[in-house]
Order: structure tokens, then C-alpha cells, then sequence
């Protein structure tokens, strides 16, 4: 399962990489486990954080579906607004 | 994108302090070249100008803050030698330069004045802000060139010569029709 | 669409009653009513030239462009196809990408957070169920997108109208010709860097009227440069008056100079050998490659505001002569103002020493610094001054372009140009300027797309005895 936890103890974080446009900026980077390893990636716009193992990593590459990204974004526009209306 | 970047001082160049006696010389320089230059003094400027110059004026487009300042690395409003600056001058001298005859009124605007000498060699570093008014006939619109200057002065025969110059203007889009004039 | 003024057609009238006489009324070059009516008619139907594919390369990558003056992305999307979009939210307006150059797989607008594919189809918005419920049907609220885009050896072109012919058509003769100078690089061209756009204040068509066959300028208006010795001096060779005037159709032109295969000289436009391996006869066939080889300068104009021109130049007199490839558009950003872009390109595959001396050459003699260009700004500048003349309305000023027109001149029409369009040599004439406005007119008066003009009804009004030999 992708991990979302910030518990920052036992793991070894390689240098970061940014990716940006005028839209968005993440951050990413390879993130060693005890016992693996992971791409970890962070909103700082969001103060989101997740990561993802190999198998994840591929499926995203091997998605063949346009609308794939175009989806996602519409979900989690949504999801952050719920969220954020039941945390008032 | 281009690696020219806003930096205050790169990793090879040590600041100068301001008001040292190397600090004025090279601001000396740089009024006395502007004041050259305002004056329509071009043989006294192009005598200012080390024989190997590199001047150039990259091209400037909006990017996002996380793209840098934009400037392109292969596009240039200027991009010159010793030879094109002199042919330049020379097309000035003749009776065919309209661009230039009646010449702009210009006026050049320093400020900003960072001094850093640049490792393993003896060139001064100086970084200057550039404001450049100009006004052509009687035309009462506003042409301004406004840009950091990054200006490499080196020594030849006991005198200073501008030996690299780097504009990098505030403009994706200039406001003057023209640039036959100096920046 | 724009309705026009019962005086606005009166005018048009009188231009079109002027031209046949060979003349201009000078109030077309700066009159707000006529730039409004431009922009309808012209620029929302023409197509109009936007970026070079080497300038979006790969998928995502978008700079901002405009048609007539009106912003659009210019976008490679995820699926490969090219897309001109319209820069305006759905929802309100708001412009999508502020960035002049970039790469998205999705744009956002920054007011609601709209979320947009690069194809322009709407991805969608927050809280788009509970806000819009089943109200909002994404798939019809995807940004606007010009109804045509082409490409031809890599330079795009847009119309936003759906009537447009297919840009092949538009093209007519030209497309010859872009094919002779574009269509033989097996690797292709490409830009280098970045445009440069400069404001001026003077009327696009201006600069759009002197690509369109204003050769008689060069020897006075740029002769420091002969004087400094970048340009060779046309008078002592005569060289510059060798050439052809040909008029392709739709507006179109082109400036031809060719020196024949027995006499030494540049060829390929002053390619030097290393660029010349990269231009191939198996790409369009021996005449098209010949064509080129003989030709070492051109200079030509798409209407309405595209232009190109290659000479070998010099950009400092101790330098050999180098080619250049210079590409503008003149940008109609009001009736007396307009931004001149300017690009630079080179055949792919040449080395980075030469790259560097045909950029430093093309944009050192053609841009705002160039050493010939920004003697031609003032005089553009100029006229649309003296064209917004309350003075010159009421005396009705007409500027002249009769060159050529009584046939007894030196050019006359010649029928053994090597390749199509109504051909004139010498190149001292006028035809092409006419016939510019010649399609202007048109395209101003045509309630709908305005049908093909062939390149004899655009030469039409020519004069009497065009033809060599004739009294």
C-alpha cells in the first residue's frame, strides 16, 4: 500500500529532485526503507505526502488510460474540498 | 532554459568591499563608459573595450518563479564581438544610419554596485542596475531599458577595459521600435 | 461579425477605385474603424503563422502565441496533435497559462481551479458534483480551439474560421515555394532560442507591405550598410536588381534571387558545404533541388502578416558573408502599433560554430539591433504617423505604388521563371505591394471566406504591355 506516513525515523532520503510548471511544484525522492525502497513524493503547496513501491510505480507507468491523470486530478480536487469542509 | 541566473556572487568570486579603492575604479569606469556613450563618443567607447569582448543580451520570456528568470540561452538581442561592435560604430558614422541620425537623446542610470574579483584570474566582477532612458525625435513616448548589468573589467596596458558584458533585461517584450543604441 | 459602417464601405470603395489607379489612400495605414474590421476580417479568418514545431517539441510543451492580436496557446498535447487554444476559462475568462513558454500535462486556472487537459477538454473543476450537479456537461466545456491547424515542414499555421480552405489551398503558389526552401532538409529546421518580440509604433502593415516586394528601398534606406561593407553594392554589380517580383495568389509574394549554374557564386542561399550535404534532390525531386541551388536570396511574404527572408550577409566586415534564415510576423496590436517577432532558424544536423555565425548574422542584420532592420523601422514608423493625419483625410493623400505599371519601365513580365505565379524581372517594381492590398481589399469586403485570388487577378490593373518585348 502507498504510505502517507511522515514518521521520518529509519529511512535514508537521497537528494531531492523538483518538477515544476506554472501550475504545480513537487518534490521527489528516492526513499530507503529498512528493508526496501520507495519514490516519495510531496506536495509543499498541499503539505501532502506520499509513497509509492515499485509496483505502483509501474502500474502508473504502464496506465494507457488518457484520462487517467485528467480523472485523478478531478478526485482529488474533490477530496481536498470535502475534507476540508469537514474539518470546519 | 538559460543558466543565467540572479545570483549575487557565484561560487568563484570573492565581493569587494564598497567604497575600497578597486570598488571606485571600477564604478569610475563604468560612469566615464556610460557618459561615453551618452555623449555619442562612440570611437572613445569602442576604445574602452578589450579585443577579445563578449557582449550579449539574451532574450527574455515569462516563466513560472520555479523556471527561473527566463532568459533564453541561445536566443540574443545582442550578441557580439569586437569587430561587430566596431562595424556597428562605423554604420553610425555614416550619412545612412536613420535609425540614429537625428540620434536618440539618451540617458544612462547606474546604481546598484556590486564589486567581486573572480578567482584564478584578475578580472573584476561587477554587477550594476541599468536604467536607460532614450527619446527619438519628437516623440513624447516613454522608451526605457531597464536590466541588470554583469560587466567583466580587465586591465590591459595600465587601464581598465570592459572584457565581458551581460544584459539581462526586465523585458519579454521591448518597448523601443529599435535597438541601435548601445546597452 | 463586425458590421461595417456605411462610411467604412464608402472608403473601401475609393481604395479599391485608388489601387486600380495604382495608388493608396495613406489613411489606411492608421484608422481605428479599419483596425477593428481587420481583426474580424482578417485575422479571424486568414491563416495566420504561429510558432515553428521545434519550438514545441515535445509533448506538453506550450508557449503563448497570438492570432490577430488575440492570445492562444500554441500546444503540443499528450495525444501528439498540435492545438492552437483560445487562453480563456469556461467558467470566467480568466486566462489559463500566464507563462510564455512551458510544459503541462494539465492546465489550471488559477481563479476556481478549473483543470483543463492539454488538449483543451475540461478535466474538471472542485466540487463539481455538489456545486453543478448534473448541470455542467464537461465535455462541451473544453477550452476554444482554432478549427484548423497545419503544419508545413514544421511551421504551423492557424485559421479560425471554419470555412477556411485547407491551408494547401491558401497557400496556392507559395506552397512551391516554401517546399523549394523548407521541404529539402532531410533532418528537418529548427528555431534557435527564443523570438524576439519588439513594440513599434507604426501599422503592421507596413513592414507586411515591404516584405511584399519593396526591393527599390535597399539601395538608399540601407546603404551604410554597403558603406561598411556588409551588403555588396547593388549599383556597381547591379546585382540587386537581378531578380524576380513573383506573385503567387491569395496575397501572397516572393523575391527571388538566382545566379544561373554557369556563374560562380553562392549557392543554396549561401549555405556553405557542410549545410548543402543536408539538402537532398530525393526529397522533392532535381528542379525543386536545383531551384534552390541557384537561388541565393529570397525574400517572401504570406498574407497577411507573415514574412521570411535568407541572404548571405555579413555581420562585421572582417566576417565572411553567412546565410541566414529570418521568419516575422507582424502583430496588429492597434491602428498605429504593432509587435514585431522575429525568429531565427537553421537546417538541423549543422555544426554549433556555425548555428552560433548564421544566428549572430541573421539576427545582427534582421531584428531590433540588426544593423539593416532598424533603419526600416523609422520610416514604418513614419508613415503611420503622417497616415493618422487629419490633414491627409482631408486632402485624401494617396501614397504611390505605380512602379512597373506602364510597362515601359525596366521590369517587365517574363515567362521562363523557373517555377509558378505571374513573374516579373527586374525586381524594380511594385505588382507585389499592390497586389497585397489587392487581397486586403478583399478580404475586407467579403461577408464570406473570401474566395481564391489567383496570382493574375492578384496582378490585375498591372498595366498595359507587362510582357518582354511588348512596346
Amino acid at each position: 500500500m502507498a504510505e502517507r506516513s511522515t514518521d521520518e525515523s529509519d529511512l535514508r532520503r537521497e537528494d531531492r529532485i523538483e518538477i515544476a510548471n506554472e501550475f504545480s511544484i513537487v518534490h521527489v525522492s528516492k526513499v530507503h526503507t529498512p528493508n526496501g525502497e520507495r519514490l516519495e513524493i510531496f506536495s509543499p503547496r498541499r503539505n501532502r505526502l506520499i509513497r509509492l513501491d515499485p509496483l505502483e510505480l509501474e502500474s502508473i507507468a504502464c496506465h494507457d488510460d488518457e484520462s487517467f491523470l485528467g480523472s485523478e486530478i478531478v478526485a482529488g480536487l474533490d477530496r481536498e474540498t470535502e475534507q476540508r469542509r469537514d474539518e470546519r | 532554459m538559460s543558466t543565467e541566473t540572479e545570483t549575487a556572487t557565484r561560487t568563484e568570486e570573492a565581493r569587494i568591499p564598497s567604497g575600497s579603492p578597486e570598488y571606485w575604479r571600477c564604478v569610475d569606469f563604468l560612469l566615464d563608459e556610460a557618459a561615453a556613450l551618452d555623449g555619442n563618443r562612440f570611437e572613445d567607447w569602442l576604445g574602452m573595450l578589450h579585443p577579445e569582448i563578449d557582449y550579449r543580451a539574451p532574450i527574455r520570456v515569462t516563466r513560472e518563479r520555479a523556471a527561473g528568470p527566463g532568459f533564453s540561452s541561445e536566443g540574443y538581442h545582442f550578441l557580439e564581438n569586437r569587430d561587430s561592435l566596431q562595424t556597428r560604430v562605423d554604420r553610425l558614422a555614416t550619412d545612412f544610419a536613420w535609425a540614429e541620425d537625428p540620434p536618440s537623446r539618451t540617458r544612462r542610470f547606474l546604481t546598484n554596485f556590486r564589486v567581486c574579483s573572480v578567482e584564478e584570474t584578475d578580472d573584476l566582477r561587477v554587477r550594476s542596475n541599468m536604467l536607460l532612458y532614450r527619446e527619438r525625435l519628437d516623440e513624447t513616448r516613454q522608451q526605457l531599458l531597464v536590466g541588470k548589468r554583469e560587466d567583466d573589467l580587465r586591465e590591459l596596458d595600465g587601464a581598465l577595459r570592459l572584457v565581458r558584458r551581460l544584459v539581462l533585461l526586465d523585458h519579454s517584450i521591448l518597448m523601443t521600435p529599435n535597438l541601435g543604441i548601445f546597452l | 461579425m463586425y458590421k461595417t459602417e456605411p462610411e467604412v464601405v464608402r472608403f473601401l470603395n475609393e481604395f479599391d477605385g485608388a489601387l486600380e489607379r495604382g495608388t493608396i489612400p495613406m489613411r489606411a495605414f492608421n484608422d481605428a474603424e479599419l483596425h477593428e474590421l481587420e481583426l474580424d476580417r482578417i485575422f479571424t479568418r486568414a491563416w495566420v503563422f504561429l510558432g515553428h514545431e521545434s519550438e514545441i517539441p515535445a509533448r506538453g510543451d506550450y508557449v503563448q502565441r497570438r492570432i490577430g492580436r488575440d492570445p492562444f496557446v500554441l500546444v503540443r498535447s499528450e495525444d501528439g496533435e498540435i492545438r492552437a487554444l483560445f487562453d480563456s476559462c469556461r467558467h470566467r475568462g480568466a486566462m489559463v497559462c500566464r507563462a510564455e513558454r512551458g510544459n503541462a500535462a494539465l492546465f489550471r486556472c488559477p481563479y476556481h481551479g478549473w483543470t483543463y487537459m492539454n488538449t483543451g477538454a475540461l478535466a474538471g473543476a472542485p466540487l463539481l458534483k455538489d456545486a453543478y450537479g448534473s448541470e455542467l456537461d464537461k465535455s462541451k466545456m473544453g477550452l476554444y480551439a482554432a478549427p484548423h491547424l497545419e503544419s508545413l515542414h514544421g511551421f504551423i499555421f492557424a485559421s479560425l474560421d471554419a470555412d477556411a480552405p485547407s491551408l494547401d489551398e491558401y497557400l496556392g503558389d507559395m506552397k512551391w515555394h516554401l517546399d523549394m526552401i523548407w521541404g529539402q532538409c532531410e533532418l528537418g529546421w529548427e528555431v534557435i532560442g527564443e523570438p524576439q518580440r519588439t513594440v513599434l509604433a507604426a501599422n503592421w502593415k507596413a513592414p507586411a507591405d515591404n516584405f511584399s516586394g519593396d526591393d527599390y528601398h535597399t539601395v538608399y534606406l540601407h546603404r551604410s550598410t554597403t558603406e561598411t561593407g556588409i551588403m555588396e553594392n547593388p549599383e556597381g554589380d547591379s546585382d540587386l536588381w537581378d531578380g524576380y517580383h513573383v506573385q503567387l495568389g491569395n496575397g501572397h509574394h516572393f523575391i527571388r534571387n538566382m545566379i544561373p549554374p554557369d556563374v560562380p557564386g553562392p549557392r543554396f542561399l549561401g549555405y556553405p558545404e557542410e549545410v548543402q550535404k543536408l539538402f537532398s534532390p530525393s526529397m522533392l525531386g532535381e528542379e525543386q533541388y536545383e531551384g534552390l541551388k541557384q537561388t541565393v536570396g529570397l525574400v517572401g511574404s504570406v498574407f497577411p502578416n507573415f514574412g521570411f527572408l535568407s541572404f548571405p550577409f555579413k555581420h562585421d566586415r572582417s566576417a565572411d558573408f553567412v546565410a541566414t534564415m529570418s521568419v516575422r510576423v507582424f502583430e496588429p496590436r492597434a491602428a498605429g502599433e504593432m509587435v514585431a517577432w522575429t525568429w531565427t532558424l537553421c537546417p538541423k544536423g549543422v555544426s554549433e560554430e556555425f548555428r552560433r555565425e548564421s544566428y549572430r548574422t541573421t539576427m545582427g542584420t534582421f531584428s531590433a539591433a540588426g544593423t539593416f532592420e532598424q533603419d526600416d523601422s523609422d520610416p514604418w514608423m513614419s508613415i503611420t504617423r503622417a497616415a493618422g493625419a487629419t490633414y491627409a483625410r482631408k486632402v485624401g493623400m494617396q501614397l504611390d505604388y505605380r512602379m512597373g505599371m506602364n510597362g515601359t519601365a525596366s521590369s517587365r513580365r517574363v515567362d521562363d521563371y523557373p517555377g509558378p505565379g505571374v513573374a516579373y524581372y527586374s525586381v524594380l517594381e511594385e505588382g507585389g505591394q499592390r497586389g497585397f492590398h489587392r487581397r486586403w481589399l478583399q478580404f475586407m469586403r467579403s461577408d464570406d471566406y473570401p474566395p481564391r485570388m489567383t496570382p493574375e487577378e492578384q496582378n490585375a490593373g498591372a498595366g498595359v504591355a507587362g510582357r518582354n518585348g511588348d512596346g
